[in-house]
């Protein structure tokens, strides 16, 4: 593993140490996992290309209806809340939260890891 | 009149250029394409190129997915090359690509162009060699120029 990928999982642990988030993932805009805490029975896999699809139908609505620029997109169900939003160019934050999760601490902590997760990327692929 | 060689490559422009569009609107059309091509290699790589064993090395890898293809028919790979290293490697893909017309059907929209072979090979490299590279169509042309770069985080 290389040290980029230690960097994003780092960023990624801490992020799920927030106590309402149950998990996190950081996955690739064409649907690929880079690094995640998703619990067993959970296939990441699927978790990351609904993630992609998620954020990629959600930018396009947010563009045909007028209303500027995509911040996240907030799945509500009985037993908890998905959040995915953008991590720069090229990768997405996915967090799988708890039902009576604070949302506003949970999103300050999203987008903290969301900018950590695109100046890692930025820096291990001298963009 | 059974289908011919032509009606199949219509047919074949049809449904792509058409999934391609739907998938425009639906917003992440790479994520569909690279999903096509994962679960259609799962599926079809080892019944349908049998003979096909990626070493390696990636440029090598690539250039024997390419061969394989061709000795299968599914498309003429003899005016392909490839050259480079493991980490990047750069594929050049001349006129007799069976995806071209689209692909110039979306370049004349100013669309973005999304080569299907590119996706293949990043998925073939991916499921053989166990390693992500990143794909990036340099010139779309004669010959189209597509670049692959080891990603970064793995």
């Amino acid at each position: 593993m290389t040290d980029l990928w230690g960097q994003l999982e780092a960023v990624i642990e801490e992020l799920s140490r927030v106590s309402d988030i149950q998990a996190a993932a950081v996955v690739r805009r064409d649907g690929l996992v880079i690094t995640h805490t998703l619990p067993d029975g959970v296939d990441p896999k699927i978790v990351a290309a609904m993630t992609a699809a998620i954020v990629g139908t959600s930018e396009m609505a947010t563009v045909q209806l007028s209303q500027g620029r995509f911040n996240r997109a907030l799945v509500e169900s009985d037993e908890g809340k998905l959040i995915s939003t953008g991590a720069g160019e090229e990768a997405l934050l996915v967090a799988l939260l708890y039902k009576d999760a604070n949302l506003g601490l949970v999103l300050m902590a999203m987008e903290r890891a969301a900018r950590q997760v695109d100046e890692i990327l930025r820096r291990g692929t001298g963009r | 009149m059974p289908t011919t060689k032509d009606g199949l490559q219509k047919m074949l422009e049809f449904f792509l250029y058409g999934m391609m569009r739907a998938s425009d609107a639906l917003g992440n059309t790479p994520l569909f394409l690279r999903s096509i091509e994962e679960e259609g290699l799962r599926k079809f790589m080892g019944v349908n190129m049998p003979r096909f064993h990626a070493t390696d090395d990636a440029v090598q890898a690539c250039r024997a997915y390419t061969a394989e293809v061709d000795a299968e028919g599914l498309f003429d790979g003899s005016d392909t090359s490839f050259r480079g290293t493991d980490d990047a490697l750069v594929g050049e893909i001349g006129s007799d690509c069976i995806y071209r017309r689209v692909c110039t059907l979306r370049h004349d929209e100013g669309l973005p162009v999304h080569c299907i072979r590119a996706f293949a090979l990043e998925e073939m490299l991916r499921i053989r060699l166990d390693e992500e590279y990143d794909w990036k169509l340099e010139r779309f042309g004669v010959p189209c120029r597509i670049s692959f770069r080891k990603g970064a985080w793995k």
